[in-house]
């Protein structure tokens, strides 16, 4: 069977929270309500009570109106739309001075026009409480779903908006973070190296040694620093700018199918049941009311029931879903009513008609309430996958960037300090300069400062794997396991992967021998999915003491791998990381 | 006198030869080696009397997996490290963990070529001194801080919370509150004043770290 997203099953307690929030206040929800307050006037009273339409229609006027008027007085005065805990008590009493003053006004005016008779003033008032209870609330938790699902919407649009750019500017932008380094760095060589060609001059041993420590210090440090910081000013600019793009309307998907039995909330219709019964029931059958009432609130909830289990687990498309969840809103007032006439507790269709529908424009919203809670479910599954692709990319931005602070360093920092080094152990024993010596340095700067245009050699990962075994033979044995050939392309076009697989390798085989004492470390790497490269280090030695395991050489496994972990084993430790492959 | 056996292990050609030519001039046989494992066949091939070792060696093991293997195979040869590290703790090390008897030699601290060689006699006669232990110098960079401190650190300049370093090292948000303000502490930085505490010490790490970095091949 075609399955879709899971519906998340509805909690009354949050959804009745929901409703005595401040959202039950908001002018949409109040607009809405203008929906069942017209229906229930304008559906039983004309057939019950005579009177024209027209006549209905102004007075269901009056008591939208009415109702309206008290809640926003209540909005204004005690219950505030601003961000406020859920007020039960307040709420309640609100529902009820505005439902009582509607039925109020309703019984005044109708009798008034002769249409209303003096004895339908407690029901009137009744009814009306129940009908701004019952309204508002399912309307309230309609809407706090409907609100929900917005946010999620824009979280999820604001996630994929930094996706894509990261995507799409990660490789760029550091290419130009690298090439303006290597200009930094011209921009800092030039002055010195004109110094040094001066103090060289002056045939001044003493001072030319001065000039290069400090062209040393003056190299290295400001340099570092720009490096060090490259990456996370690059990750800000990122966040900042996925910020700034303008909102881009993300598709909203409709789920295809469902399943009907999460559709139906029959918490929601019972509720319905509880207040639009007791008033017509105390009005036809005072002297049974109560039973009456009961009777009417277990059937709805049996119906309801009945139907969810008979088609639990079963996928449908949404109308067919929506058809069967409006099912039990005809059948339960039908059942109803039989039952209440063959106990002798008879009341007129009308009523029950009335209720029907009650029940079915409930049975409407809860039904779409839980479509949008299905939407966001399917979103927050998206929104999931989402932030692990963008962690997947922070992580290998992480690596990005300390593998082109490697890079960097060795091919500007190692060379030109090195020659800076030499010249001034070269010149140092010397009390004065020679023509000879003037010549050798000046030749190790230009060899230096050509070799900021040469490109970057890598060494082949396996070339660099068997320098660990053989370091380690004699104190440890470190086996390799037979690295497939789609793997050794990965690492063929992905220097970066290559390095930090190798750095993560180097500093387990290391801490394996070092702390664990091991004989036999065992490294095996495999391809995971398209995004990962799986790092397994296992090895003989001693057990890793729980609280040590942070110590562990985490400073580099943070900055390289996606995730690490250190697990003892029966006889042994293991160290898996996963190490983010660029696509 | 005979001459004794000195291994260089050194990945910058040019300072490698300084350092071979230097070492000779000084009386020295002297071997090269450009990584680990170099070295280590180096090792093997002429059973020196001491090794004067680069601790960051390019992408293979680095100068102190050497010498931790060296210390095991061949626990007499003297060691010598000769490199930009400020201390063992910016290679995620702890000092104390270095063997005993070896000398520490920043390069940055080192011009006269006479200073490597004492510190190789040092080392050969067990008699190395605090001088040739820079690693140790009361005023090389974030000496204040305990090794746990500089980790900590590095993961706050990495830009991670309080809440991801303590999942990362496995302790209470509360516990890498603790630790980062005695890193405030010891820094001397005014977590009161204006702009960031967190900015300021990640930009001193960064700083301290430029030699780390520079070297980190």
């Amino acid at each position: 069977m075609i399955q879709g997203t899971e519906t998340p099953r509805a909690l009354t307690s949050e959804a009745f929270q929901n409703a005595a929030g401040p959202i039950t206040f908001r002018n949409r929800t109040l607009a809405l309500f203008a929906i069942p307050s017209f229906s229930i006037v304008m559906l039983s009273n004309p057939a019950r009570l005579g009177g024209s339409l027209i006549e209905w229609f102004l007075i269901g006027c009056l008591a939208y109106v009415v109702t309206v008027l008290v809640l926003l007085c209540f909005r204004a005065t005690v219950l505030p739309q601003t961000n406020r805990k859920p007020n039960w008590w307040l709420t309640v009493v609100a529902f009820f001075v505005a439902g009582a003053l509607r039925g109020l006004a309703v019984w005044s005016v109708g009798r008034a026009w002769g249409i209303i008779p003096d004895s339908d003033l407690l029901f009137r008032v009744t009814s009306g409480f129940l009908l701004v209870l019952g309204g508002m609330s399912t309307l309230a938790i309609y809407e706090a779903s409907r609100i929900k699902q917005e946010e999620q919407l824009a979280a999820l649009q604001l996630q994929t908006t930094r996706l894509d750019e990261l995507r799409g500017g990660i490789r760029e932008r550091i290419r130009i973070s690298q090439e303006e380094l290597v200009e930094k760095v011209r921009g800092i060589l030039q002055p010195i190296v004109a110094q040094l060609r001066t103090d060289l001059k002056s045939e001044d041993a003493k001072s030319a040694v001065n000039t290069i420590q400090n062209a040393v210090d003056q190299l290295v440090r400001p340099l570092s620093r720009e490096m060090g910081s490259a990456g996370s000013d690059f990750e800000k600019s990122i966040v900042e700018g996925a910020r700034a793009t303008s909102a881009r309307r993300l598709k909203e998907t409709w789920p295809k199918r469902v399943q009907a039995s999460s559709m139906m909330v029959p918490a929601l219709a019972v509720f319905a049941t509880m207040t639009t019964a007791p008033g017509p029931l105390a009005l036809y059958v005072p002297a049974a009311a109560f039973l009456a009432f009961l009777t009417v609130t277990v059937l709805v909830f049996a119906v309801f029931q009945f139907t969810r289990a008979v088609t639990a687990g079963l996928w449908w498309p949404v109308w067919a879903a929506f058809l069967i969840s409006v099912a039990p809103a005809a059948l339960a007032p039908l059942l109803a009513k039989t039952v209440l006439d063959a106990l002798g507790w008879v009341t007129p269709s009308a009523n029950w008609f009335q209720f029907g529908l009650v029940l079915a424009s409930t049975v409407v919203i809860a039904f779409l309430m839980q479509l949008v809670r299905t939407q966001r479910a399917g979103h927050e599954q998206k929104l999931r996958s989402v932030v692990r692709d963008l962690s997947v990319l922070n992580s290998q931005l992480r690596q990005e960037v300390w593998f082109n602070r490697r890079r960097t360093a060795a091919v500007l920092h190692g060379p030109i300090q090195a020659s800076l080094y030499a010249s001034a152990m070269r010149i140092n024993p010397a009390e004065k300069l020679s023509p000879e010596m003037v010549e050798a340095v000046e030749r190790d700067i230009a060899t230096a400062l050509a070799k900021l245009d040469g490109s970057n050699m890598i060494e082949p990962f396996e070339s660099v794997m068997a320098q660990i075994q053989e370091v380690w033979e004699g104190v440890a044995e470190v086996r390799l396991e037979a690295i497939p050939v789609e793997l050794k392309h990965v690492f063929e076009n992905n220097p970066t992967a290559s390095s930090c697989s190798l750095e993560i390798i180097r500093e387990a085989v290391s801490n394996a021998v070092k702390h664990g004492k091991a004989s036999i470390i065992e490294v095996s790497i495999r391809l995971t999915g398209e995004s990962f490269l799986s790092i397994e280090v296992r090895n003989n030695g001693k057990m890793v003491p729980a609280d040590k395991r942070a110590g562990y050489g985490s400073e580099i496994l943070d900055e390289v791998a996606f995730e690490w972990s250190l697990e003892n084993l029966p006889a042994g430790v293991i160290l898996k990381a996963l190490v983010a492959i660029q696509k | 006198m005979f001459a004794r056996h000195v291994v260089v292990v050194e990945d910058e050609s040019l300072l490698r030869d300084l350092i071979a030519k230097s070492l000779e001039a000084a009386g020295f046989t002297v071997s090269t080696a450009a990584n680990a494992a170099d070295a280590k066949r180096a090792c093997a091939a002429v059973d020196p009397d001491a090794v004067v070792v680069d601790i960051e060696l390019g992408a293979g093991p680095n100068g102190f997996d050497f010498a931790d293997v060296l210390s095991r195979t061949s626990p007499d040869v003297g060691i010598v490290f000769l490199t930009n590290l400020p201390d063992a703790r910016w290679a995620g090390r702890d000092s104390k963990s270095l063997p005993n008897n070896i000398a520490y030699l920043r390069k940055s601290q080192l011009v006269d070529s006479r200073d490597l060689v004492e510190a190789l006699e040092a080392v050969l006669h067990e008699t190395v001194s605090s001088e040739q232990r820079h690693d140790l110098d009361g005023n090389r960079p974030l000496a204040k801080l305990s090794r746990k401190q500089i980790s900590v650190l590095q993961q706050l300049a990495l830009g991670y919370s309080n809440a991801q370093i303590a999942e990362k090292r496995g302790t209470t948000i509360r516990a890498v509150e603790g630790i980062v303000s005695r890193i405030f502490q010891a820094l001397d930085i005014d977590v009161q004043a204006e702009g960031n505490a967190r900015v300021e010490a990640a930009g001193r790490y960064l700083k301290a770290s430029g030699k780390a970095i520079a070297e980190e091949e």
